[in-house]
């Protein structure tokens, strides 16, 4: 899509919106087990 | 909404005639019968009056600008982008106006929460779908549900109309009864599902939750009979399952709680018996 | 922004859609992307609708006429879950889909393939919630909120909405993620955050609000899964649980939600106000920051939703007082907009209609909301039809308004086509006037001691109801119009010039395209000075 030149910073622009998207699902999992585990401490 | 409002107050006199008894057209929140529930309504009426005396001014603002800087009209549009000035003012102003609501607000909200001193506790507790009283160490205790004649009317396409039962869905069989002028502490809890009891005139409404036990009290001042719902979604029939509050002097008060302990202890003759029965007959 | 310099260099790879459904099956492009979730949005709109015209007629007169109290709860909580998680929610990602690339200078989404995905688990979610009207027992009943032990009482139909709510929540999830790394990695060159259109950072908030309240939905419902099926008491009171604690952990999440639905519409409104005011939006910093501390205080005033459990005094006033304090930023917003219009050179295209009315009536629901906040006064309003009153102002001519502003303000730059702005602005006229005959009398009704979710009611609230009932078959069947002027726009009609709004000011990169804009948006990405 892009030209030569720029081939460089695409590549490099993927592996941080890979890296990005993978912390973002990492922080969500981390509300789930988090609010679940909360939970389950001051239940017992 | 003038216009609205302008046509429902024209309403609400046309229907005055006809008695207070039918409050159609009702526009705002009852004054009550509490020493809170005219605490709240004052509360209720400042912060309406803060909003609308702000709504005048925004809406104002809004309706000159819309008015005055048309295109049609060929305005010419200026290029100011910001003033820190105006910002400030218009993000402190609201600060101070926040603090002065929250102050009183506090003030009977400290109020509500003391339920210290009352001369009177009734443990209520919420089934689905009617509602248990129980006058602790009175030794009085009563199922309270939907009239008669108002569940036979509720009833899908049954054919009798709503306006020939008196109080409809606000009338029970047997309502909660309270001496006038006595602080009287409610205990809520529920059986099965979260309910709410609610009485409009008294200002309060408050979550009766399984397992847990709520508090609230009233003092009514007046003698008359007090008319709410069940305010928090409880299955089917959450919309039936009113509150009603029979607000009676002291000596119509006790001599009800007389016949209540009478009442009871016939029942109590009455089973036994029949348990001696049984037993007989086996 | 505004000095916009294109590179012209060779293009590679120039290719379009693919033909027939496997261009929609697995889309990838943005645009058709965001058109599946505009179009999906607009079907759950009159699914969500549907239910709401039952509700009214139903309510229409006291007595019973039409349907069982159990289908009648049914039908509230379905309608909010349906116009929540399929009406409002998607339209707004689909706005998202189309408009974010455009307005930040990328070729497309970041994360395309996911993307695909997010939108293809709404049909199947909606499919599993819808299907639920068909078990025996009939669908969820015990509203939206699905408090328990109320909720545990549900059928077949429990597991079921809760695994739809589940794939919700995952679609809701991976949108959010493409649009933060999206705006964060796709960015043209010199379009520093600060530059941004509002859009985008209304968006850019709601997402990281998204991540942060999805999950704790998820975590909720799956407490009550494993409390009905696998023998856990987290809620049960016989168990050792404590069912408050379900309504806290949901209004963890509820409340982030509110501003989920709204804090786009801010960015739309913020949009539309400068365009056809021909005038810069006033105090852009401000208005970022505004939006900003509302997503902020969004996570420290869910209890105010509870008022009436019975919590302690601290946490009482704390909750009051944090919730009052939300009004300050969002006044801020209301003010900013007010002096964006103020003397600027104001015409009235429907886009710019829908945006006053916006600012009018969002106002009146935010008004009602600081009254909501008075905790003594609450326990007045608490789950009446006060309440009913306040979210719908906020919800339907806020949020609602909000998203048929937007759709007015791109459609033509989507479809490539000018709209009937003659019909729109009926359809303008007759949803406002309608939206104020439904909603505004439920106040009164709230007030005079109406609680809120009863099949029927006492003969004194009988007169409001009618009225109120009216305005909801009037405001249902003007949205008739509304479909009927974006499926013609589709269809044709005069050809939109690039700008669209050549007499207003319309800036931003989604207006150096032409319209329709090409399928493969920014190939070379623009620089901004």
């Amino acid at each position: 899509m892009y030209q030569a030149a720029t081939a460089v910073t695409l590549a490099d622009r993927k592996r941080k919106a890979r890296r990005a998207a993978l912390w973002l699902a990492l922080l969500a999992a981390a509300f789930y087990f988090g609010f679940i585990a909360i939970s389950v401490m001051r239940a017992g | 909404m003038l216009k609205i409002v302008k046509y429902a107050a024209a309403a609400l006199a046309a229907c005055l005639p006809l008695g207070q008894a039918l409050a159609a057209w009702e526009l705002n929140m009852p004054v009550g019968v509490t020493e809170l529930s005219r605490e709240i309504h004052s509360l209720h009426m400042l912060v309406l009056w803060v909003c609308v005396v702000i709504g005048v001014l925004v809406f104002g603002m809004i309706i000159y600008s819309v008015v005055k800087f048309r295109h049609s009209q060929g305005a010419v549009p200026a290029s100011f982008d910001h003033s820190t000035k105006a910002e400030v003012i218009w993000t402190s102003i609201p600060v101070v106006i926040l603090v002065a609501l929250a102050i009183p607000a506090a003030a009977t909200l400290v109020k509500i929460e003391d339920t210290r001193d009352s001369e009177l506790s009734v443990k209520v507790t919420g089934y689905q779908w009617k509602w248990h009283y129980d006058y602790l160490g009175q030794d009085v205790n009563f199922f309270s549900t939907l009239a008669r004649d108002s569940n036979e009317a509720r009833q899908l396409n049954s054919g009798i109309h709503p306006d020939s039962v008196p109080n409809y869905l606000l009338d029970v069989d047997n309502p909660m009864v309270v001496p006038v002028g006595a602080k009287v502490r409610v205990l809520l809890t529920a059986a099965d599902v979260i309910h709410a009891w609610w009485v409009p005139e008294f200002g309060m409404k408050k979550d009766a939750i399984p397992g847990f036990v709520n508090e609230i009290w009233f003092r009514a001042d007046a003698i008359g009979i007090y008319r709410g719902q069940c305010a928090e979604l409880c299955g089917r029939d959450h919309g039936f399952m009113p509150v009603v509050v029979d607000v009676r002097s002291q000596e119509d008060y006790e001599s009800w709680l007389q016949a209540q302990r009478g009442d009871a202890q016939q029942a109590a003759q009455v089973i036994e018996t029949a348990a001696d029965t049984a037993a007989n007959v086996e | 922004m505004s000095n916009v310099q294109t590179h012209h260099a060779e293009v590679h790879d120039h290719h379009g859609p693919e033909k027939g459904w496997r261009r929609w099956a697995f889309a990838t492009n943005h645009k058709d992307i965001g058109t599946m979730y505009l179009l999906f949005s607009l079907l759950m709109f009159f699914v969500g609708g549907s239910m709401a015209m039952i509700v009214r007629a139903e309510l229409f007169q006291p007595g019973l006429q039409l349907v069982d109290p159990q289908f009648f709860n049914a039908m509230t909580t379905m309608h909010a879950l349906v116009m929540i998680f399929g009406a409002v929610m998607p339209a707004f990602v689909g706005l998202a889909n189309w408009m974010l690339p455009l307005q930040v200078g990328a070729p497309d989404m970041a994360l395309p393939r996911m993307n695909n995905l997010s939108f293809w688990i709404l049909p199947f979610a909606f499919t599993l919630l819808l299907s639920t009207l068909f078990v025996p027992g009939g669908s969820a009943a015990g509203g939206w909120t699905m408090y328990p032990p109320l909720s545990l009482q549900t059928g077949a139909a429990f597991p079921m909405t809760i695994f739809a709510i589940h794939l919700m929540g995952a679609s809701s999830i991976m949108g959010a993620i493409n649009v933060i790394v999206t705006v964060m990695n796709m960015r043209a060159p010199g379009m520093s955050l600060l530059k941004m259109p509002m859009f985008a950072w209304g968006w850019l908030i709601t997402a990281y609000l998204l991540i942060a309240v999805m999950p704790v939905l998820a975590g909720a419902v799956t407490m009550l899964l494993t409390d009905h099926f696998f023998g856990t008491t987290f809620f049960e009171a016989a168990g050792g649980g404590d069912p408050v604690m379900y309504q806290h952990i949901f209004w963890f999440f509820g409340h982030p939600e509110v501003y989920i639905m709204i804090l786009p519409a801010f960015g739309v409104v913020s949009e539309i106000i400068p365009t056809f005011s021909r005038k810069p939006l006033f105090g852009y910093d401000s208005m970022v920051y505004a939006i900003a501390s509302i997503a902020f205080l969004s996570f420290i005033v869910w209890a105010h939703h509870m008022f009436t459990v019975g919590m302690p005094l601290a946490g009482q006033l704390f909750f009051m007082l944090a919730t009052m304090l939300i009004s300050v930023p969002t006044g801020v917003k209301v003010f900013n907009w007010t002096a964006t219009m103020f003397k600027g050179s104001i015409s009235f295209e429907p886009p710019m209609l829908f945006a006053i009315a916006f600012l009018f009536l969002f106002t009146i629901g935010g008004f009602s909301g600081l009254m909501l906040a008075m905790v003594p006064a609450d326990f007045q309003y608490h789950d009446s039809y006060f309440v009913v009153a306040h979210f719908h102002y906020v919800l339907v001519p806020g949020a609602v308004f909000g998203i048929m502003a937007a759709v007015y303000y791109w459609l033509p730059k989507w479809t490539g086509h000018m709209y009937n702005l003659k019909l729109a602005t009926w359809h303008f006229w007759l949803s406002t006037i309608f939206v104020n005959v439904l909603f505004f009398p439920q106040h009164f009704l709230g007030l005079a001691g109406m609680p809120r979710r009863i099949p029927d009611y006492s003969t004194q609230f009988a007169d409001w109801n009618m009225v109120s009932s009216i305005g909801a078959f009037g405001f249902g069947l003007s949205q008739l119009m509304f479909a009927y002027i974006v499926f013609s726009s589709i269809r044709g009609g005069t050809k939109a010039s690039d700008k669209v709004w050549d007499s207003g000011t319309p800036q931003g990169l989604e207006w150096t395209l032409s319209s329709p804009p090409p399928y493969h948006s920014f190939e070379v990405a623009p620089e901004i000075k």
